[in-house]
């Protein structure tokens, strides 16, 4: 015990004249992090963390060196000293001076800012441990080592190795690009680490001659394959996807590849869709990669969903009217729009071609609550275990009145969140849903209802030591506006936080049964530049001159002669717009696509700009053999266009149903509609499919070859379940399709509504009534009115109709798929 | 207490130890005496566990220097000018800090005179020190639990001399009164021989003397001859007759087995027209270089 004290005493002693300044330097952190000291900026608060991280860690490995057991010159090696009360004091000594003031200070900070209770505790608990395992890091770091040489020989090559390990690893564990043309990935994480480590032992025999001793020297590479053991355990551990509570498997998903940004870029992108599991009203789902594989190698996506207009949603409004009360229960909100999870990976994309493509889509459940309602004014602050919000200003700017009945408000507000980052406790972060435990704050009207939701125009943070603590700082300021109706009463506005919690997480797994065609024709469009000097030429004329080559004709000439074609047509387009004109060289390019198919079908693939004449002369012409003679455009837009319009789809029904099969259903979306009962899907392939493009044309493909229309009907009306008709927007109006193609009785309602409300005001998101007109011309049949002759006058006159008759006379006739007037009233 | 056997060090390309054989006998004073570089620290480097050797046997109370237990460590006082002291302490605290490593053996009695005698600052931090001061600290720390084996190398540096007179006395008198056994290193032939019972003589990395001080002084002598004529070196000169020169007439060389009786004789026998022979006694310096240059002399011979 008498050891032990003097061992203690002896640590203290060393670290004495450092104390100080640890302690001044810890003052300093907690008077930054608290703002007791006024603000510092983000920057001068990090330079004093890690000066004091820096600090601590220099009075540490002081302390170990001189102790080191390896080291023969230390002074204890010729004393009667035990090692275990030598090592219990140090341990005990280098705790008290270290993780225990570290964890004191962010106690305190986190005390200070308003934390409470178990995030409290974890907080302090995670700052110590993280400084605990520092400290454990330097023990072996520091005493393995006989000689400074060795020492710092060691730490470098375990430096290098762990960036270049770290860099190498990151890399196998995903960000990159299947595109790039590579024909191996890397190799599997073990064979990498080990591969590493021989390199290693490599850069340990050439620097034999610095350490002297062979026994020193195995410890370095040894040494170093640990530390990049640590850190591949540490990489797998946290980007360990969360766990799902359960796994379903789809049959039919859609993949897409491309390349990010438009028209060039370094990154490759992914993304896929999976039917969606039904859920309830009040549930909002998020989407993301938990795995992805892509010809056998890992990949990370770098980006995800963002909430980025939750508040509009019914599950963000039910938590709203759960605690707000009924009147935030106003029509203007919808079913979440379900966007495919997309994948950013990295490097220069090129050549694509055939992939083997595996992936587990995480859907996360998440339910929104309400966790701060306070008043907007300046002053005003929530508390909540984990977290402080505080409004620091409110200020009106100006205001604009709209109609009569509507102003808009321009105001400034700002206000910050401080919270515990409580990382080592919570799920790793990496490929889940980053939004799916972020707050949404918004400002809401309790007189009429409305929501606004806050979009930052200014966010800062500020991270604290160990990453515990983030003060985050956001205006909402005059760029930004409220817009509400003209009331009578005062407007007591709210300040309301809404936070989503996960329910639960389903994970669809899925690997194509074969390879995956992911080329984007798109992505090798070229936008040819007009040339003006070609303008002006007589088109017919130059025809005349230059025929179109004969059927014997060798490609190269074909397509030589298309490519002085292709020019002088874009230049001159107009001559094509006259229908005299268009017809002649309709006629003209006919023995043209006729004889060389393939030249014509590659044009479509390969320019932007395509004059509608080419794609007429293809659409008119293609022969029919044209997919066996070049299979390799078997799924080009024009050809499957061509086909389509000839009733032919059943020719390429087989490869639909194969694409389909493989993620590419979006791609033969056509001739999966027009020969359903040839592609030869399953049920539950078809239902899968709807659910991922649940569409009236869809529906109305399978019903109308009289394909599963009960499990079809079905599946609509679980999909309309909630619907609402509201807000009007793009996806509810393919929703209203939907509805009116099933012939659910209170379509007509719907519809009707969406068209008042969209005539009545420009609220929400702008849909041309163009698209109701369509919807009324298609299902509505007036019986006994005189229509125009032409298409825009007869269904202006439909929509006059419709527009005067009571929904509630209108019935569906499933004949006809229609809606008809019902004769007594 | 110290058996040294065959003791072998090489640095990359210099040989320091090449085959060192020494005994350190209980309750006896042995110098062990050099020029620098000679291989004295790395020979009791090797002895106290603070370097392998590549080859050889060494026992110190009876067991390997790598076995070494706290038990035997508490029996071991090793001071050396080549020490890292934890120089942040203060004299008391280095003090505070080894006292309980020895228990009971630690004298707070005898702690206490030698504080006195070497005039040490208790309060001052060990880097404030002088050399000397940290040498006597070192001392200090490494006496005062009365070791059976002290263990000094090079101690006398930087003290001056009225200390390492004082030193010496007190260290003369432990060890006649405590039965102490010192083994201590040095270049310093005269001041070592003052108090030494035994002498070891180590010279690039090989033992060339090992005995009583005493029985060393009796039978080392140089030996001057006046011959009549000029002589060349004769061949088949006796092997205890070292570091032989010739000049002219004269004749000196050290004789390492001088016999009185029989020395005139001897020398008569290789020198028939010897006129004149005069042996007179020699100091340890003297044997230490006429040694030294015996040995150079056949190494560039080997060479």
């Amino acid at each position: 015990m008498k050891t032990f004290h003097a061992c203690l005493m002896a640590e203290f002693h060393r670290a004495l004249k450092f104390l100080p300044w640890l302690l001044g330097l810890h003052a300093l952190t907690f008077g930054a992090r608290t703002r007791w000291a006024g603000e510092f900026s983000n920057q001068l608060v990090g330079m004093i963390e890690w000066t004091s991280w820096a600090l601590a860690a220099l009075v540490a490995v002081i302390s170990l060196w001189h102790d080191a057991p390896l080291r023969r010159e230390r002074f204890l090696s010729t004393r009667p000293l035990r090692f275990l009360p030598m090592l219990a004091a140090k341990w005990i000594a280098l705790f008290l001076i270290v993780p225990l003031p570290f964890g004191f200070v962010e106690f305190m900070a986190l005390e200070t800012g308003g934390i409470r209770g178990g995030f409290l505790f974890l907080g302090t608990l995670q700052s110590g441990l993280f400084f605990l395992a520092a400290l454990a890091v330097l023990f072996p770091a520091v005493w393995w080592w006989r000689t400074p040489t060795a020492a710092f020989t060691a730490l470098g090559v375990t430096f290098i190795a762990l960036v270049t390990n770290g860099f190498l690893l990151s890399r196998q564990l995903g960000n990159r690009n299947p595109y790039s043309g590579e024909s191996h990935g890397f190799p599997l994480d073990p064979m990498l680490a080990l591969g590493f480590m021989v390199a290693l032992a490599g850069v340990a025999t050439v620097l034999l001659p610095l350490v002297r001793k062979f026994r020193e020297m195995v410890r370095i590479p040894v040494f170093a394959a640990i530390a990049c053991l640590s850190l591949w355990i540490g990489l797998r551990v946290s980007t360990r996807p969360p766990e799902a509570d359960k796994s379903e498997a789809p049959s039919i998903v859609s993949v897409y590849g491309g390349k990010s940004g438009y028209p060039a870029t370094k990154h490759g992108t992914f993304s896929a869709a999976v039917p969606p599991t039904p859920t309830e009203p009040d549930i909002e789902v998020a989407w993301s990669f938990s795995k992805l594989t892509i010809d056998g190698r890992d990949s990370r996506p770098w980006s995800r969903n963002s909430p980025s207009d939750a508040s509009g949603t019914l599950p963000f409004r039910s938590a709203l009217v759960r605690t707000l009360g009924s009147k935030f229960d106003s029509p203007d909100a919808g079913p979440p729009d379900r966007q495919p999870t997309l994948a950013i990976l990295a490097d220069g994309a090129s050549s694509p071609s055939n992939h083997e493509i595996a992936f587990e889509m995480l859907e996360s459940h998440c339910r929104w609550e309400v966790v701060v309602d306070i008043p907007l004014k300046e002053g005003a602050s929530a508390q909540l275990p984990d977290c402080r919000w505080n409004i620091s200003t409110y200020r009106p700017e100006h205001a604009i009145q709209l109609t009569e009945k509507y102003r808009v408000e321009f105001v400034l507000v700002e206000f910050s969140k401080f919270s515990a980052n409580l990382w080592l406790f919570s799920e790793p972060k990496e490929n889940s849903n980053r939004w799916s435990d972020e707050d949404l704050p918004c400002i809401v009207d309790p007189v009429d209802g409305t929501v606004h939701p806050i979009t930052f125009n200014k966010q800062e943070f500020s991270v604290g030591s160990a990453t515990n603590q983030i003060r985050r700082l956001m205006s909402w300021d005059t760029g930004s506006s409220l817009r509400h109706a003209i009331t009578n009463s005062p407007r007591e506005l709210r300040f309301v936080v809404l936070r989503p919690k996960v329910v639960r997480r389903i994970a669809h797994p899925w690997k194509s049964p074969g390879l995956v065609d992911l080329t984007t024709h798109s992505n090798s469009f070229r936008s040819e530049p007009v040339n003006d000097t070609l303008k002006g030429i007589n088109l017919m004329a130059w025809l005349d001159s230059n025929p179109v080559p004969s059927s014997d004709a060798s490609s190269t000439d074909v397509e030589s002669w298309f490519s002085d074609f292709h020019p002088r047509l874009l230049a001159n387009d107009d001559q094509v717009r006259d229908r005299n004109n268009f017809g002649r060289m309709l006629e003209i390019l006919a023995p043209f696509v006729k004889n060389h198919p393939d030249v014509a079908l590659e044009a479509t693939e390969k320019f932007w700009q395509l004059p509608w004449l080419l794609e007429s002369a293809i659409l008119k012409n293609l022969p029919r053999d044209t997919v066996k003679r070049f299979p390799k455009y078997a799924l080009s837009r024009a050809l499957t266009e061509a086909y389509v319009k000839n009733g032919w789809a059943g020719d390429l029904a087989a490869i639909a149903r194969d694409k389909a099969r493989n993620g590419l259903a979006w791609k033969v979306r056509p001739i999966l509609l027009a020969v359903p009962e040839e592609v030869g899907l399953t049920e539950t392939e078809w239902l899968d499919y709807f659910h991922l493009d649940p569409s009236a044309e869809v529906y109305k493909a399978l019903v109308g070859k009289g394909l599963f229309q009960e499990q079809m009907d079905k599946a609509t009306d679980e999909l309309l379940m909630n619907f609402r008709g509201q807000p009007v927007n793009k996806l509810n109006s393919q929703r209203l399709d939907l509805a009116l193609a099933r012939g659910r009785k209170e379509a007509p309602r719907w519809l009707k509504e969406a068209y008042e409300s969209q005539i009545a005001s420009s609220k929400g998101e702008y849909i041309s009534s163009a698209v109701f007109d369509r919807l009324i011309d298609t299902y509505f049949h007036p019986p006994k009115i005189e229509l125009p002759n032409n298409p825009f006058g007869s269904r202006a006159k439909k929509v006059e109709w419709f527009l005067s008759i009571d929904p509630e006379r209108f019935v569906f006739d499933p004949a006809t798929r229609t809606y008809q007037l019902r004769n007594n009233p | 207490m110290i058996t040294i056997r065959n003791l072998q060090k090489r640095f990359r390309r210099t040989e320091a130890l090449s085959g060192v054989n020494l005994d350190v006998p209980a309750g006896k004073v042995t110098a062990f005496l050099g020029p620098n570089g000679s291989g004295k620290t790395t020979t009791i480097k090797c002895v106290m566990n603070l370097m392998d050797p590549d080859a050889g046997q060494i026992e110190i109370l009876g067991a390997q220097p790598a076995k070494l237990k706290a038990e035997h460590w508490q029996r071991i006082g090793y001071v050396s000018e080549n020490q890292r002291l934890p120089e942040w302490m203060s004299v008391a605290q280095l003090l505070d800090y080894v006292r309980p490593m020895y228990g009971t053996h630690w004298d707070r009695d005898f702690e206490r005179k030698m504080l006195r005698d070497f005039e040490l600052p208790e309060k001052t931090k060990l880097r404030s020190l002088s050399r000397g001061q940290k040498m006597k600290a070192a001392l200090l720390s490494s006496l005062a639990y009365r070791p059976q084996l002290v263990v000094l190398d090079e101690p006398f540096a930087g003290l001056d001399p009225l200390v390492r007179d004082e030193f010496l006395s007190g260290l003369l008198e432990l060890t006649e009164t405590e039965g102490w056994t010192v083994w201590i290193s040095s270049h310093d032939m005269e001041e070592v021989a003052r108090f030494a019972d035994r002498v070891a003589v180590i010279d690039h990395g090989r033992v060339h003397l090992e005995d009583d001080l005493l029985a060393i002084q009796s039978r080392f002598r140089t030996v001057e001859l006046v011959l009549k004529e000029e002589t060349p070196r004769p061949p088949g000169l006796p092997e205890h007759w070292i570091d032989f020169r010739i000049s002219g007439r004269s004749v000196r060389f050290t004789d390492t087995n001088h016999d009185e009786n029989q020395s005139r004789e001897q020398c008569r026998a290789v020198f028939p027209d010897l006129v004149r022979h005069e042996a007179r006694s020699m100091n340890l310096r003297e044997i230490f270089i006429s040694l030294a240059r015996e040995h150079r002399a056949l190494r560039e011979v080997t060479a």
